[in-house]
C-alpha cells in the first residue's frame, strides 16, 4: 500500500482522536514506516478499513500494540545498569519508579530483577498505551528467542547472583518465566502517559520511546517527565536520546548512560 | 566538490578494515557528509569508532537521534540501533526489528537515503556476509542516485557485493583504492 502525505495525517488525526495518542507529532518516516507494518500485521488492505478499526476495541488495542516498538533484550545496554545501580545506591528509601510507556516485558522483567539483586525496594508504576502488553506482561512469560543475549547482558551487571534465580520454567517445560512473586510491587495502567496527572517518582525509565516521537512531542514529552520527578528524582532516555528542551530543572548526572536528574 | 548531497557507505563487520582505509585516504579537504552502517556486534558499544577515529580524515562521530547532518562530517550508525535519514536534513535512530539478523540495517540507512537525496545521493556497498544492503543500494539507483559496489574478487567476504549485482546495475565496480580515488576526485 502506498501513502499520500494527506492520507498519512488523515489517518493520524483519526488515530489521535480514537487511541488518546498524538500520533500527529509522531515522527513522520516512522509513524508511516510503522503504520505500513501494523497494517500488515492486522491484513489491512485499503485506508477505508481504518475507520471500522478503530472503533472495534479489541483492533483498536492491536494497532497500538503493533504501533509500539518493542523492546529488544533484557537488560538492555548494561553500562546503563550498571551506572544506575550507582547513582540509587545513596537513595536509601523504597523507591517510586515509573516506566511511562511500557512496549514489552523486557524493561519491567529488567527492572525487577535489577532492583532485587541489587536490594533495593520500590514501588512500580507502569503505564503502557495498550492493554495487551499488559496482559502479555502479567503471563511472566520470557521469549526465549533473546534468552542467550539476556543472560549475557545480566553477565555484564556484575551482580553477585545468577540469571537463572530469577527464572523458572512453566509446568509444561515448553517456556522459561519470571519467578513467581516478582510483579507484586508493580502497578499496572493502560493510559498513555502524557494524559496522566503529574507524579513524585525518584526514577523513571523512558529507554528509547522519544526516538518515535517529532521534536515537539519530544520537548513537551521531557517536560512532563521531569515533571514528575520527585527532587534529585533521575530520568533515564535511551543512550542515544538527548533530552532537548532547554531547561535548568534538569541535567546530566551520567551523560553516557543518558541519566539526567531533577535539580530542584 | 559534487553537486552530491551525501556519501552513504554500507558493509559489514568485515568491511572495517575496507572502510578504515578508504577514511585515512581521503582529502582533508573532501566536504560531503560521509553516512556509513557497518554490522557490529550490539553488545559492544565502543571501540569502533574510537578505532575508526584513529585514522580517520576526519572525525567520525556516532550520532545522536534527531542529530542535523554537516557537511564534512562522518556519522557511524550506532551499535543496536537502525539508522535513518529523514527529509529534514537529520538522523533518527530507531530500535526496531532487527532486518537480516542485523540492527544496524544497511538497507534501511540506504533505502532512507535514497528517498531523501534522491538523485543527489551517492551510495556504495562494500564487503560483507549478508544480503543487506542490496536493496537499499537498489533503492539509491531507482531513485537516480549514483552507485558503487565494491569488485567481489576484492572482497574477503563477497556476499553482499554479490547479492547487490544480482538485483541491480550500480554505475560503477570497483576495487576499494579505486573508490577512494573517485571519491577524492569528486
Amino acid at each position: 500500500m502506498v501513502l499520500t502525505i494527506n492520507e498519512l495525517k488523515s489517518v493520524a488525526a483519526k488515530m489521535t482522536e480514537a487511541l488518546k495518542v498524538d500520533f500527529v507529532n509522531f515522527n513522520s518516516s516512522f509513524f508511516r514506516r510503522r503504520l505500513l507494518y501494523c497494517f500488515d500485521k492486522m491484513t489491512v488492505r485499503k485506508l477505508s478499513e481504518v475507520d471500522a478499526l478503530l472503533s472495534d476495541k479489541q483492533k483498536s488495542d492491536t494497532l497500538l500494540y503493533h504501533m509500539l516498538v518493542a523492546g529488544t533484550e533484557m537488560f538492555r545496554d548494561p553500562g546503563f545498569w550498571r551506572s544506575l545501580k550507582r547513582q540509587l545506591a545513596s537513595k536509601n528509601k523504597q523507591l517510586r519508579i515509573w516506566i511511562p510507556e511500557l512496549t514489552n516485558c523486557y524493561e519491567l522483567y529488567s527492572l525487577l530483577i535489577f532492583l532485587d539483586a541489587n536490594g533495593f525496594t520500590a514501588d512500580v508504576t507502569v503505564n503502557t498505551s495498550s492493554q495487551r502488553v499488559i496482559d502479555e506482561v502479567k503471563t511472566m512469560v520470557i521469549p526465549t528467542v533473546t534468552d542467550e543475549l539476556n543472560k549475557a547482558n545480566f553477565e555484564r551487571l556484575e551482580i553477585n547472583k545468577s540469571y537463572d534465580s530469577y527464572v523458572e520454567s512453566s509446568e509444561d517445560k515448553t517456556q522459561i518465566k519470571l519467578r513467581q512473586g516478582m510483579l507484586n510491587n508493580v502497578v499496572f495502567k493502560n493510559r498513555w502517559f502524557m494524559n496522566e496527572l503529574p507524579g513524585k517518582y525518584d526514577l523513571i525509565l523512558m529507554r528509547n520511546i522519544l526516538l518515535t516521537y517529532n521534536k515537539p512531542l519530544h520537548e513537551r514529552a521531557v517536560a512532563s517527565l521531569v515533571g514528575s520527578l520527585d527532587s534529585k528524582g533521575l530520568l533515564a532516555l535511551g543512550i542515544k536520546e538527548l533530552p532537548l528542551l532547554k531547561t535548568t530543572m534538569f541535567s546530566a548526572i551520567d551523560a553516557e548512560e543518558s541519566i539526567y536528574g531533577r535539580m530542584n | 566538490m559534487s553537486d552530491y548531497k551525501a556519501v552513504v557507505i554500507g558493509g559489514s563487520a568485515g568491511s572495517f578494515a575496507v572502510v578504515l582505509k578508504m577514511l585515512s585516504n581521503l582529502k582533508v579537504t573532501f566536504d560531503l557528509p560521509i553516512i556509513i552502517c557497518m554490522h557490529r556486534l550490539k553488545h559492544i558499544r565502543s571501540g569502533l569508532v574510537e578505532s575508526l577515529n584513529v585514522k580517520s580524515c576526519k572525525e567520525v562521530i556516532e550520532p545522536f537521534d534527531k542529530q542535523k547532518i554537516e557537511r564534512g562530517q562522518i556519522y557511524l550508525a550506532p551499535s543496536n540501533y537502525h539508522m535513518f535519514i529523514e527529509f529534514d536534513g537529520s538522523i533518527s535512530l530507531s530500535t526496531e526489528d532487527m532486518n537480516h539478523q542485523s540492527r544496524p540495517s544497511i538497507d534501511y540507512t540506504l533505502s532512507s537515503a535514497a528517498s531523501t537525496y534522491r538523485d543527489k545521493c551517492l551510495g556504495i556497498i562494500l564487503t560483507g556476509a549478508n544480503k543487506d544492503g542490496a536493496k537499499g543500494l537498489k533503492d539509491i539507483a531507482d531513485k537516480g542516485g549514483f552507485t558503487i559496489v565494491q569488485d567481489p574478487k576484492t572482497a574477503d567476504v563477497p556476499t553482499m557485493p554479490k547479492a547487490a549485482l544480482e538485483i541491480m546495475k550500480p554505475n560503477l565496480i570497483l576495487s576499494p583504492d579505486q573508490i577512494t580515488d573517485f571519491l577524492n576526485k569528486l
